[in-house]
């Protein structure tokens, strides 16, 4: 490599930090017969939607023994003829990064340690709950230096408009305008439109289930909470143009009417 | 000769720029450019019209000068023709100039600097200086909306005109000079075209009131559909300057009303007919 003299050389490229959404694939169970059958079907189901998606796999659901059964390279080989495309693993024991790493996966740092609507049975079997709860924080040293702090809402008060994305990486966005249609707004917390939500709103995309999203006037195009979404297709006639209030139960997004919006003239 | 130095001293103004844009394409840019430019001239401004569409040149055409085009703007940016040669100044009313764009080149000769540079020197010498940005959100678009002070966001009553038209005022929000540097930011104003208050009132097309709730930016007036707009372009005419239009008239009461003045909003309700208009259906 020859020398480069960086003084006088106009720099060619920039190293930013940049705020991205991915699909997270949060897996429980890593018994071959039963998830790679799924993961083609589910995937194979929706091809396009999928097709060249970046796709983050979590392992934080899965207990050390299902990690350790895990082949890394074969699920990433699976994945990227599935056509997505697997950027990297969070949530798995320190003991696997060797392996994570030699799949070609990334490590990322666990989410720190919330307790999932989705509580899979078929893990918990043996151990008891708190002493697994524990353990979560202590697997990732990420997590273990967060200390639990309310994170500070984002408020925007001009309308978003088509093609812009407003994002709150952490904690809750309040718009105090409207989400116009092709905009797209996102939080890892709740979300609250007090205008008319005509984008897409998703919430909790850091995979907190807890999270809901509020609008005065509902007629999005897209929602989600915790990876859970609805188009607006799906929307119930009773519930456009209403004041929504949308959370995630029981696996699915639930739909509540919470008032009347009039705009005035 | 002393006096008249010192007077022109005090009046250096700096022009105010207003790109006249919308995303969607053929929805009324051009055409309410020329009809812009050209009251604003009748109303004792001295006014400049840029084409920016490179490649596709249009306003030539609308002004009624496109047999009288030797250099343009490209010509000026590239520095084949000095801008008081490229200007062409419009035979029926004193004030108003026109900058074609390029025809033979394509938009990637457009160059922000260059642009800067002309829209700096014309600041100078004239009261307003009026855009023409071609449709979309390229390069062309861009550039033409980089230097803005104020801009009018031609928007059809129709839902794809909608979206388009709140992408590009995101984008004044965000890609301009202003933006850049935290000036004061660009201000908006709605124009609706191709207005019909009988079709509104139908349910066929969205109201100014649908629109307004949707882009909420200030509202400066609507232009009925007219077929004067057609005829006025194929004679080279921009509308304001043809006799007896209803699309001149409302352009005329935007550019009142852009001045300052109140106007009352006209052409937003279905005109109410006489018994002797009904019974011999006359227009």
């Amino acid at each position: 490599m020859k020398s480069i003299d960086t003084s006088t050389q106009a720099p060619v490229f920039e190293l930013k930090g940049s705020v991205l959404t991915v699909l997270v694939l949060h897996i429980r169970e890593t018994d071959a017969d039963s998830l790679y059958p799924q993961l083609e079907k589910k995937i194979g189901q929706a091809r396009s939607f999928f097709s060249s998606a970046p796709i983050l796999i979590d392992l934080s659901a899965v207990d050390e023994e299902g990690q350790a059964a895990l082949d890394f390279m074969f699920l990433a080989d699976t994945l990227r003829k599935l056509g997505v495309v697997p950027v990297g693993v969070r949530g798995g024991a320190a003991c696997h990064s060797e392996r994570i790493l030699q799949a070609g996966l990334g490590l990322l740092p666990a989410v720190k340690a919330e307790k999932t609507v989705a509580t899979s049975v078929e893990t918990q079997s043996s151990e008891p709950e708190p002493p697994e709860r524990k353990n979560q924080p202590e697997s990732s040293s990420a997590v273990t230096s967060q200390v639990p702090t309310v994170a500070p809402t984002k408020v925007i008060s001009l309308p978003v408009r088509s093609g812009q994305q407003v994002f709150a990486p952490e904690g809750d966005l309040v718009i105090l305008s409207s989400v116009n249609a092709g905009a797209e707004v996102l939080a890892a917390g709740n979300i609250h439109v007090y205008g008319a939500l005509r984008g897409r709103a998703m919430a909790g995309i850091n995979g907190d289930a807890t999270a809901r999203i509020f609008s005065l006037q509902c007629n999005a195009e897209l929602v989600a909470v915790a990876g859970e979404y609805v188009v607006n297709e799906s929307l119930d006639q009773s519930l456009i143009n209403q004041s929504v209030m949308i959370s995630l139960k029981d696996g699915g997004l639930d739909f509540q009417v919470i008032g009347s919006f009039n705009p005035g003239p | 000769m002393n006096k008249k130095i010192l007077l022109q001293k005090e009046e250096q103004k700096l022009a105010k720029v207003i790109v006249v844009t919308s995303g969607k394409g053929g929805v009324g840019k051009t055409t309410t450019s020329a009809a812009f430019a050209a009251g604003l001239a009748v109303r004792g401004y001295k006014t400049v019209v840029i084409d920016f569409d490179v490649g596709l040149r249009n306003l030539d055409l609308i002004m009624g000068c496109e047999r009288r085009v030797v250099y343009d703007l490209l010509n000026v940016i590239h520095g084949e023709g000095s801008l008081n040669q490229a200007l062409i100044k419009d035979k029926r009313v004193d004030n108003l100039f026109i900058l074609p764009a390029s025809q033979t080149r394509d938009k990637d000769a457009l160059s922000m600097e260059g642009v800067g540079k002309v829209i700096a020197t014309l600041q100078q010498n004239f009261d307003y200086i009026i855009c023409d940005s071609p449709a979309g959100i390229e390069k062309g678009a861009m550039t033409a909306m980089y230097f803005a002070d104020e801009a009018l966001v031609v928007t059809n009553p129709e839902v794809s005109s909608v979206r388009d038209s709140d992408r590009i005022i995101g984008m004044l929000a965000s890609k301009t000079r202003r933006a850049e540097q935290d000036l004061p930011p660009v201000k908006e104003h709605l124009v609706i075209t191709r207005y019909d208050p009988m079709r509104v009132n139908k349910g066929d097309m969205l109201s100014a009131g649908d629109v307004q709730e949707i882009l909420a930016i200030s509202f400066l007036g609507v232009v009925p559909e007219s077929k004067s707009v057609l005829a006025a372009s194929n004679a080279g005419i921009p509308v304001t300057l043809t006799d007896e239009s209803d699309a001149g008239e409302a352009y005329f009461d935007m550019v009142d009303r852009f001045l300052g003045q109140d106007r009352p909003f006209r052409f937003m309700d279905v005109p109410k007919r006489g018994i002797f208009s009904r019974l011999f259906r006359t227009q």
